[in-house]
């Protein structure tokens, strides 16, 4: 990025292909976990009454949906998300998208359990699909292009919602801190809570017939581990907020933060896909780098528009000045 | 957008992501994030079932006969709410998706800390239904 966009402000501007890369990252996150998990998905089209508990919009169903509807729901969402990624006819598929993954993963969650894991990637996805996310690296901007070779300029119009992003991860996690003295107490601290919560984890699954971590028993067995790690937890999740700081402070949050969720991965067998996989922090950064320099620069980058850099000379739209 | 108005969206959007927080009622996608916050026990409740082969060797059955799923979180909720609603049907559904001779659908009480270091866990077992398979 030249000098000019980096006068924008850390958090103010941004240029057109950072707000586009996250499209193509996060959305083709979503996308990608909706496919692997496609099968989990279907199954709610056959779920008897019995445990149909709805939350959130899901409010407005008085019994399941049925199979039929759950389908086209299911394939519906995952079309829509193909093409918002591709960012074609993005003003509508990317809202659409967003509802129909804010749809289906409340339906989800709508049967007993809260998955909580799925919040944030929809906070994610609803911001980014009502963002003006395909002015670059999209099918809408290469046919905009050959009728206007104006680049789109750098500034808050993009920066605005990368900003309101990463600000969402940073309030999850203090809400997530908060949680934990609320309901925990500062005894959450001192380890033996965590301990319980690896031991129990294991339990369930063992006992359900599921797959247990291999080192959960001795984590249990060592318990005295994991009070430093429950600790750490507490002090990370109340500490997101340097994560805003940028630089040293922003990597190594993210740097530790990410380490915790590998841990709870490796101990627990829970799988918080968004942080794992990056997305959740990805807003942090300048992931139009990390495209731009990569093969994926030879797909993307024929739709850059002609004096690409111009855009990043300083010109922003009326809400960066 | 003018700079108010980003102000105003960005306070609304706080506001809604700490709602759940200020009224203490979890959500979804706006949630308290209570995974893993609250005091955890020693032991664990759950529902959960035993079955045997025609030749009479105890099997183990997967979570995917137990509940349809591959989450133990979503399994012992699914099974808590069947049983309670009709263990009997439980029992044959899962009779049925296992292929086993004979299953039965207990509730029972667990050492969690004795179970994770593999020593004997069981510290209580009712049985609610048992069934035979197809």
């Amino acid at each position: 990025m030249s000098t000019a966009a980096a006068r924008l402000g850390p958090w103010g501007g941004a240029p057109a292909e950072r707000l586009a890369a996250l499209r193509i990252v996060l959305l083709g996150t979503a996308v990608a976990y909706l496919l692997v998990r496609l099968p989990v998905f279907l199954d709610l089209g056959t779920v008897g009454n019995r445990t149909f508990d709805p939350v959130g919009l899901a409010n407005v169903l008085d019994r399941p949906l049925g199979v039929g509807a759950v389908n086209v729901l299911i394939f519906a969402t995952v079309a829509l998300g193909l093409a918002a990624t591709a960012g074609a006819a993005y003003r509508i598929t990317g809202p659409a998208f967003a509802l129909g993954l804010l749809a289906l993963t409340t339906y989800r969650s709508s049967f007993g359990t809260i998955l909580w894991f799925d919040s944030l990637m929809v906070l994610h996805v609803l911001v980014l699909g009502l963002a003006p996310a395909a002015d670059a690296w999209a099918v809408d901007s290469r046919m905009r292009s050959r009728r206007d070779r104006t680049p789109a300029a750098a500034g808050l119009r993009y920066g605005g919602p990368i900003a309101l992003m990463a600000w969402i991860t940073v309030v999850t996690y203090v809400v997530a801190g908060i949680a934990k003295l609320r309901y925990g107490g500062w005894s959450w601290l001192d380890g033996d809570t965590l301990r319980n919560h690896v031991a129990f984890t294991a339990a369930r699954a063992d006992l359900l017939g599921g797959r247990v971590s291999p080192v959960a028993g001795w984590l249990v067995r060592n318990g005295w581990l994991l009070a430093p790690f429950a600790a750490a937890t507490v002090v990370l999740e109340f500490g997101a907020p340097v994560a805003l700081l940028r630089g040293r402070w922003r990597n190594g949050w993210v740097l530790a933060t990410w380490l915790l969720h590998v841990g709870i991965a490796a101990s627990m067998f829970v799988v918080f896909h968004w942080p794992l996989l990056g997305a959740a922090f990805a807003p942090f950064f300048a992931v139009e780098r990390v495209v731009e320099s990569s093969w994926a620069s030879r797909f993307v980058g024929r739709g850059l528009a002609p004096g690409r850099e111009a855009a990043y000379e300083g010109r922003t739209d009326q809400g960066a000045s | 957008m003018a700079r108010a108005g980003r102000w105003i969206v960005g306070l609304a959007i706080t506001a809604a992501l700490l709602a759940p927080v200020a009224l203490d009622r979890d959500g979804f996608p706006l949630s308290t994030y209570p995974m893993y916050a609250t005091s955890r026990g020693e032991t664990i409740e759950l529902v959960t079932a035993r079955a045997i082969d025609a030749d009479g060797r105890p099997i183990r059955l997967s979570i995917d006969d137990l509940a349809r799923t591959d989450d133990p979180l979503i399994a012992r909720s699914q099974l808590r709410r069947q049983a309670a609603a009709d263990p009997d049907a439980l029992c044959r559904a899962i009779a049925e998706r296992s292929g086993a001779a004979t299953v039965t659908v207990v509730r029972e009480q667990h050492d969690v800390l004795a179970r994770a270091e593999g020593e004997p866990s069981v510290l209580a077992s009712t049985t609610l239904a048992e069934c035979d398979g197809p």
